[in-house]
């Protein structure tokens, strides 16, 4: 099929038409115009990355490349604005496309009573503009570009309602641990253009080989690294991933940096579902594949990011087991399950992450536009204490919600199952194969804390079901009467994910699987395949490998299971039970994970505080003592007097204009006369 | 003395000559009327014990300067002449064009009133 | 000794020769043509703008004909070719000198443009006014293309005197007077210093040509000082410091459309003078690095002071001088450097593109200046503009458009210019300093370039002021100085490589 690579360019750039209109004329238009320009530009982008994705799987090549303009030519020094369409970034941009068009027109009806509707779609547009040259940039200065973009994007819109304090706080809460992260990537660029002399993917991916192949020459090295003289090329490689990743752990809400994520639910719940769950934060995880064979080279980086990302993954679920927000809930839960998709990427399943990447797309927006259904019927009303019984006023909502919860909880044969299956199973072989033949007790501690994360997010999920829909009604009496199901294009939309969500699986089948309906040979590993990011187990037979698979695969179902029923129970006959523990034994417990292991708190201490100080201090050293005084002062003293003294000299006599002239001519001719004799 | 310094010698001595002869003739043979006006010093018609400060007549002044200027334009005139066959049309042209300047000044002079006493 | 003139002396002369008969015809139209009174100064006269501007773009279509200055360099794409000696040695036929006349005859151009309507509201408007622009401007171009000492000191005495004229044209106005008087005086003194360096050169070399500053001397010591002198001349011309004082007096009494005539124009034909001097005489060999270092200095001193002194300025014409004195400073960078010679003398290029940067920039703010102070002397101090960008966005867009082009902001033509001079100092070696120096000036100039910005933008208005606004011939020169300042910006390069084009053609 023909696709000519220009339309490329016009994937970011319709929503970014889009903004301008909106920005620009859509409070002047109306409603009517700014939904449809709002949601047709970002389907139209859709489209034409569908057609690039047809494209791409009908030709040969690898990618299809555009490039812009010329951005920036300065010496060695050159970067285009150019964008790549291969695999990986195919299926990111159909995510971002495809879901954030769902988003979109999801919105037309959620925001439908604001009074900054316009301003709304604008944002959303933009991010989209942005994100989509995250996952489109030929090179790491364009992604950056992307990357600072969604940035601002998530900042404006987490703030959204800016007459709330509290949501501007939220706001640059998420700006300033973004700030931290995108030091580190700004770093590690730059350890990259040292390196490798370019931040070209392409031309770092051939430099990669060229380390990783020893016996080819490194002539795609930047020869001329001053720098770092004798630092060996692999510590330099795991600094530089080791920024990158600190980048992404700011980005994708990795310890340290994540406490942002959920005071972001400040924002608009589809800004939720759209930003802070199915694509910004996964851009992290986008950065990793993307460079993938860079941070292969590095063991040690990978072995930080596993346990970041375990530990993430457990401390969230943790965390989201006492939440009663709805909202934080699936906030705690998307950081946990980002915390799954860099463990999946700390034992080399970068297929496995980005398989989950797209599924969690699918069902965590689900969930996040459900409980947009549901706040939207409360009136904006987030606590699941004042829920519960919507089953029967909101049953289609309900059922979304079953859905999204049994395809996190990893059910068989739902969309999560499969790509959770394979991140664990990743786990599950480092922790007992081993990739090299040897075990380690880390990669068993981490399975673990993965394996036992898999049951608590099953156990919280429902658990927020149970809340929310089951049980008695503590609806406010005023409310009752009002709550009602969603019009508009948002069951549309809720439909769509929830279809998705269902049989998404099938895009990335392992191939133990293949005997499934609909399934057959050519699906398993598709995604994988397509994207090349797959990595087939080696050192193993076929059959061990199997039995492995099917013993994960078994422990996985059933952790994911008792939790679900245990949930259940605890939540339904067994309350008792519960309430017992909670108000006894467990009291202490519940409050830590109440209070979020107190993170906010020692944040406050180590860090905000100390910083404050600092900056007292530093105002009254600097900017008082040095800067006003000194500085300030004393150039505005200096220039004072410059300015007296010209004053003086510009008297206005002509007499002293003459003498000044002919002073000057004197003082000229001397010193020329003395150079002359000196010289002769 | 050189021979080149004759014709020199000789010149100087007629202009001396001429200009004493002139005076003395003026002396011996002119009626003699004198007044008080008559008896001071010549100064161009102007009093000549003032205070120094007293202002002119701008008019004076802008009849003096527009005088020497068309004066020592008309001067160029003279080499022109000398070589009038020598230069040809190319000359004549040239020569026009220094006139018509000329005229255009005579004409915006005029025209701007300067010419005019009142 | 009959002289036998060729097509190429006509060439040579055409672009002065129209300005000087355009200069005629406004002062002859003045006279005749009447719409309502030719006596009347508040009228607007359109026809001699009329004519003013037709006369301008002759003459620079005369540039562009076959042999015309510019006519080897423009349309032969990368050889400047067609340089010849003309007048016996007097004139010369080369793109550079059609390079600084094109510079002068857009800025006569402008400045007729923008003067009708001011002139008309301080009700000063006379056929005059045109007349010394034109004239001025024939010996500006002629100065540009002088190659002997004397008729360098004749092109000199003619614009001087007709600029001394346009600085007190306002006559009734005391500081007009006051400051025309300081000009003429400080000017006489200055040919002075002109007059008796090219008395020593010529002792030295015994040839009126600046081709002979390149030959051996018997007496290079004499050779020298005249040069020195001839420099203090020249420095006098740019308002280089110590020669300045006379610059913000002039500059603020005169009319302010002919203080950007002074500013631009009279900058444009001394540099190319200066440029031809100091690239002959540091060709031969015989100047003493001396020279060099003393250029030096003036171009330091210069830079710092000028800067420093715009910082307290209140009157927006005398901080626009002091302005134009750091300009000054920037520009004999160039001339240091083509002095020198290191590497090669294409570096002195940077003055020319340099001095398209300031034309542009400085005739807009000099018209909006006028515009501003609308037959009000006193709406020349920076309170005047307050508030200005609410009652007339487009004036404030292009003053703050020429403020940022003059403070080197990129986006405007004037960064790329500074970059020019700097970069070619930088590479230069020993003349490093000079760039370090001219961007730390740089640097302080942006504060008083942004005070009118904030006054326009941030300060509410005083008093509701009404300006020269009806006038189609401002509003032009707003549109094309602010257009030019921006879009030369993007597209300089061309410009720049004539200018490298027209510098080669100095000694082709």
């Amino acid at each position: 099929m023909d696709f000519n690579p220009s339309l490329l360019a016009l994937i970011p750039i319709l929503p970014l038409i889009g903004f301008v209109l909106n920005g620009c004329f859509g409070n002047r238009m109306g409603r009517q115009f700014v939904s449809i320009v709002g949601c047709a530009l970002p389907i139209t982008s859709f489209v034409i990355a569908f057609r690039a994705f047809q494209a791409l799987r009908g030709s040969e090549s690898e990618a299809i490349r555009h490039t812009l303009f010329e951005w920036i030519h300065v010496g060695s020094f050159q970067v285009d604005m150019a964008f790549t369409f291969d695999g990986l970034s195919a299926v990111m941009c159909l995510v971002v496309t495809g879901i954030g068009s769902l988003i979109h027109l999801y919105s037309t009806g959620y925001m439908r009573g604001d009074k900054s509707y316009a301003r709304f779609f604008a944002y959303l547009n933009l991010f989209t503009a942005f994100m989509l040259m995250l996952v489109l940039g030929d090179n790491l200065l364009v992604l950056f570009v992307g990357w600072e973009g969604v940035g601002l994007c998530s900042y404006l819109l987490i703030g959204f309602w800016h007459e709330d304090a509290a949501n501007c706080d939220a706001g640059r809460k998420a700006f300033i641990f973004n700030r931290v992260g995108d030091l580190g990537f700004l770093i590690g660029v730059f350890l990259i253009f040292t390196l490798f002399g370019s931040v070209n993917f392409a031309e770092i991916l051939v430099g990669v080989e060229s380390i990783s192949d020893v016996t080819a020459p490194a002539s795609s090295l930047n020869s001329a690294m001053p720098m770092w003289g004798t630092v060996a090329i692999g510590t330099l490689i795991t600094a530089i991933t080791l920024c990158l990743f600190v980048g992404a752990t700011g980005k994708s809400a990795q310890i340290p940096l994540f406490p942002w994520l959920p005071d972001a639910m400040a924002g608009p719940t589809p800004v939720s579902a759209l930003i802070h769950a199915a694509t910004m934060v996964t851009s992290g995880v986008y950065l990793c594949c993307r460079l993938m064979p860079l941070f292969s080279l590095s063991p040690q980086t990978l072995g930080v990011i596993a346990a970041i990302g375990a530990c993430t993954a457990l401390l969230a679920a943790l965390i989201a087991l006492s939440q009663t927000d709805i909202k934080k809930v699936l906030a705690y839960s998307t950081v946990s399950q980002l915390g799954y998709m860099f463990f999946a990427i700390g034992m080399g399943a970068y297929s496995a992450a980005l398989f989950h990447v797209v599924t969690h797309a699918f069902f965590k927006a689900l969930l996040f536009l459900g409980s947009g259904s549901v706040i939207h019927a409360m009136h904006h009303e987030q606590d699941m204490r004042k829920m519960g019984g919507l089953r029967r006023q909101l049953p289609f909502t309900h059922l979304i919600f079953i859905i999204g919860t049994l395809a996190i909880a990893g059910v068989p044969f739902f969309s999560g199952f499969f790509s959770k299956d394979e991140i664990l199973f990743s786990g599950f072989f480092a922790a007992f194969h081993g990739h090299d033949g040897h075990v380690h007790f880390q990669d068993q501690l981490f399975w673990g804390m993965a394996t036992l994360t898999a049951g608590l997010t099953a156990f919280y999920m429902l658990r927020m079901v149970a809340l929310t829909f089951w049980g008695k009604s503590n609806v406010d009496d005023k409310l009752v009467d009002h709550v009602h199901e969603p019009g508009g294009w948002m069951p549309f939309s809720l439909a769509v994910l929830a279809v998705l969500s269902v049989f998404g699986g099938i895009l990335n089948v392992p191939e133990l699987l293949h005997w499934l309906p609909f399934v057959g040979e050519e699906r398993t590993f598709l995604l994988g395949n397509f994207t090349g990011l797959h990595h087939a187990h080696t050192g193993i037979d076929l059959d061990a490998l199997h039995k492995l698979e099917w013993t994960s695969l078994i422990i996985s179902v059933g952790v994911g299971a008792t939790g679900l029923a245990a949930a259940w129970y605890l939540y339904g006959p067994g309350r008792a039970l519960l309430d017992g523990f909670v108000n006894g034994a467990g009291k202490k417990l519940v409050r830590i994970s109440e209070n979020k292991f107190y993170i906010d708190e020692v944040y406050q201490i180590l860090i905000v505080t100390p910083f404050q100080f600092a900056s007292y201090v530093m105002f009254i050293l600097i900017d008082r003592f040095l800067i006003d005084g000194v500085m300030v002062g004393g150039s505005a003293l200096v220039v004072r007097s410059f300015g007296e003294f010209f004053r003086r000299m510009q008297s206005g006599f002509v007499p002293a204009y003459l003498l000044t002239f002919g002073c000057g001519a004197l003082v000229l001719l001397f010193i020329m006369m003395s150079l002359l004799n000196g010289a002769g | 003395m050189s021979v080149d310094l004759i014709p020199l010698v000789t010149f100087g001595l007629l202009a001396l000559v001429v200009a004493v002869g002139a005076l003395a003739a003026s002396e011996l043979l002119g009626p003699r009327r004198r007044d008080p006006e008559k008896l001071t010093s010549y100064e161009c018609g102007v009093p000549i014990f003032e205070t120094a400060r007293e202002p002119f007549h701008i008019r004076f002044y802008l009849i003096a300067i527009l005088f020497i200027l068309f004066d020592i334009e008309t001067v160029f005139m003279v080499p022109y002449v000398t070589l009038f066959r020598d230069l040809g049309v190319f000359g004549l042209v040239e020569m026009g064009t220094f006139v018509a300047i000329l005229g255009l000044g005579l004409l915006y002079c005029w025209k701007r009133g300067a010419l005019e006493w009142d | 000794m009959p002289i036998n003139l060729v097509s190429a002396d006509y060439a040579a002369i055409l672009p002065a020769v129209i300005l000087i008969a355009t200069g005629l015809a406004v002062l002859i139209a003045d006279l005749f043509v009447t719409d309502d009174g030719y006596d009347n100064p508040s009228s607007e006269k359109s026809h001699l703008v009329w004519i003013g501007v037709c006369g301008a773009a002759l003459a620079f279509a005369a540039l562009f004909v076959p042999s015309g200055l510019l006519f080897g360099a423009w349309s032969e794409n990368g050889v400047a070719s067609g340089s010849e000696v003309v007048f016996l040695g007097a004139l010369r036929l080369d793109a550079f000198g059609g390079f600084a006349a094109a510079i002068i005859i857009v800025a006569a151009g402008l400045t007729t443009l923008s003067s009708g309507g001011y002139l008309a509201a301080q009700g000063q408007n006379r056929g005059e006014f045109y007349g010394l622009v034109y004239l001025g401007g024939g010996a500006m171009v002629l100065l540009a293309q002088a190659t002997n000492l004397i008729s360098i000191f004749v092109a000199i005495e003619t614009l001087s005197l007709t600029v001394y004229v346009l600085a007190g044209f306002f006559r009734k106005w005391k500081l007009g007077a006051e400051g025309a008087a300081k000009y003429f005086i400080l000017g006489a003194f200055s040919s002075g210093f002109l007059l008796l360096g090219m008395a020593f050169v010529y002792g030295a070399t015994g040839e009126i040509s600046l081709a002979a500053l390149g030959k051996s001397t018997a007496d290079p010591y004499l050779m020298n000082v005249g040069l020195l002198l001839i420099l203090v001349g020249f420095g006098f011309k740019v308002g280089a410091v110590p020669f300045h004082s006379w610059v913000p007096d002039a500059y603020q009494g005169a009319p302010a459309t002919a203080a950007g005539w002074m500013a631009v124009a009279v900058k444009v034909c001394s540099f190319a003078a200066l440029i031809r001097v100091v690239v002959a005489a540091g060709q031969g060999g015989v100047a003493d690095a001396a020279i060099g270092k003393m250029l030096a200095a003036l171009a330091v001193v210069t830079m710092v002071l000028g800067n420093l002194a715009a910082l307290n300025q209140t009157n927006i014409k005398r901080m626009l001088a002091y302005s134009g004195i750091a300009h000054s400073g920037y520009l004999l960078i160039p001339v240091v450097l083509a002095f020198q010679g290191t590497p090669d003398p294409k570096v002195g290029a940077g003055a020319l593109f340099y001095l398209v940067a300031y034309l542009l920039m400085t005739i807009g703010a000099f018209t909006v200046v006028a515009m501003v102070s609308n037959g009000d002397t006193d709406r020349e101090e920076l309170e005047s503009y307050n508030g200005l960008a609410k009652r007339q966005p487009f004036v404030a867009f292009a003053m703050t458009v020429s403020l940022l082009s003059l403070a080197g902001m990129p986006g405007t033509v004037g960064f790329l210019g500074k970059l020019t001079i700097f970069k070619d100092a930088v590479y230069s070696g020993p003349y490093l300093y000079l760039a370090f120096v001219g961007i730390l000036a740089s640097l302080v100039s942006v504060y008083y370039y942004l005070r009118p910005i904030v006054a326009m933008y941030f300060r509410e208005e005083g008093e509701t002021i009404e300006i020269v606004e009806n006038n189609w011939g401002v509003k032009l020169t707003l549109v094309l100085t602010s257009f030019g300042t921006i879009a030369l910006f993007f597209c300089g390069k061309s410009v720049h490589e004539l200018s490298v084009r027209s510098i080669q053609s100095i000694t082709g």
